[in-house]
């Protein structure tokens, strides 16, 4: 369901942004660490609300899967996504550039 | 309430927590380049540029440049923020927050990240080089995005998430040359009002909830996708949009019970609109659809009223490539440009 890729991709981008800001954090000066922990708790608990939106939403895809598919133009809808999520993929490398 | 001159040298979070700044006060930042985040935690603190070269720099080390935090009326005014690791500024379950008249570079996360955030205020900004240049996302509603610039962002730019983002405005911004969508529009009663797409990957996505509106927005030169409304999708309306010179369909429509009317699709590199198997008991009405190839009309929905639409085929040597062909824009005079080009 394009709507839970969706989400699985922010909470991916979320979790790589977390997970290296743990790794720079020794980069950061000491007297900036603090300001910089508050923002990473504030992401923490952004991926922590994002996690829940997608286990409900799969809870509501387990369901319609239990039903039929709605929508006649739903897999046109889905390629779209699809692709342009694969774009980002491909596109996700620059999360490693530094300016 | 007083006015607080501040230095690069001034750690200004915690001057904002300090009992030297209360409500009301404004920050008046000199001049230079401050290394830090600004976390807000206290109401109605406005942080102003005293002038242009006040300078975030996060040297791809810190975070975000301003994170405001269960705030309500902050103001950051003027500000030059570049290479911040996530965002330029982070809007965090705030409301009637003012961002206004900032420059935002290379950021790699969202310029502007508005989240479970409402009522706030995002105008005259400019953005480029980043994730989305503003993004609403986890309930974000009835915020104003408005005359914000934003370029060559390597995803949107400008996006609501999903549908829980509804009541937005996005009103006169510009998006070129985005990777992904000019305007990525998830959620109900959105409004979308002469904003300019040029050059981007995708022009307008409408998705997931009902009774958006689109008017007066131009989209040109978009590569994958020009304006898509998808299915499940009811009572949107279109109106006076002019969708020219697009590598792909004009408008792509699968929504129900919407209202098409007076836009002009011409010049598109595939058909000018398509009404899919679930487009229906829509009207469609007074819209001009000239030389769009193969077909300016394809109607395989089913209970759509169509009145009064101009369906002009192309006049010899008035192929979109020939007509769209000499479409590069500047950047600093598209908008005149595409005036003309409509006269």
């Amino acid at each position: 369901m394009d709507i839970k890729r969706k989400i699985e991709k922010e909470i991916e981008r979320k979790r790589k942004l977390i997970e290296d800001s743990e790794i720079i954090m020794e980069e950061v000066p000491k007297h900036l660490r603090p300001n910089q922990e508050f923002v990473l708790e504030i992401y923490k608990s952004q991926l922590e609300a994002l996690e829940q939106e997608l286990m409900k939403l799969e809870g509501e895809d387990k369901l319609e899967s239990e039903g039929k598919l709605k929508g006649a133009n739903k897999s046109k809808k889905e390629d779209i996504l699809v692709n342009k999520n694969k774009l980002k993929d491909e596109y996700m490398d620059l999360e490693n550039i530094r300016f | 309430m007083a006015i607080i001159n501040v230095t690069p040298l001034i750690d200004i979070t915690a001057l904002i927590v300090s009992d030297d700044v209360s409500e009301g006060d404004v920050l008046l930042l000199e001049e230079g380049i401050y290394f830090q985040t600004v976390n807000i935690t206290k109401n109605y603190i406005r942080i102003v540029a005293k002038g242009p070269q006040v300078i975030f720099d996060g040297k791809s080390i810190l975070l975000t440049a301003f994170t405001l935090s269960n705030v309500t009326g902050t103001a950051i005014e003027g500000i030059n923020i570049k290479q911040y690791r996530a965002n330029g500024i982070l809007i965090q379950s705030g409301s009637g927050n003012r961002i206004v008249n900032n420059k935002i570079s290379n950021t790699i996360g969202n310029a502007i990240d508005v989240f479970g955030s409402s009522g706030n205020l995002i105008w005259k900004n400019e953005i480029c080089s980043c994730s989305d240049g503003v993004r609403l996302i986890q309930g974000s509603t009835s915020n104003r995005v408005i005359e914000n610039v934003v370029k060559e962002c390597f995803d949107d730019g400008f996006e609501s998430f999903l549908a829980p983002d509804s009541n937005n405005a996005f009103i006169s911004n510009t998006a070129m040359r985005s990777r992904f969508n000019g305007l990525d529009i998830y959620g109900s009663n959105n409004l979308l009002l002469d904003n300019l797409l040029i050059d981007n990957g995708l022009g307008i996505i409408i998705n997931e909830g009902s009774g958006s509106v689109a008017i007066g927005n131009i989209v040109k030169g978009t590569k994958l996708g020009t304006h898509f409304v998808f299915n499940e999708y009811t009572n949107y309306f279109a109106g006076e949009n002019n969708i020219l010179c697009n590598r792909s369909i004009g408008t792509e429509n699968n929504s129900q019970f919407g209202i098409f009317m007076n836009n002009e699709i011409a010049y598109n590199g595939d058909n000018g609109i398509i009404l899919g198997e679930s487009f229906m008991a829509n009207l469609v009405m007074d819209n001009e659809l000239v030389c769009n190839i193969p077909e300016n009309i394809v109607d395989g929905g089913t209970n759509n009223n169509f009145i009064n639409n101009i369906d002009k085929p192309c006049e010899p040597c008035e192929s979109p490539s020939d007509i769209c062909g000499n479409c590069s824009y500047r950047e600093d005079n598209s908008n005149e440009e595409l005036k003309e080009g409509d006269n």
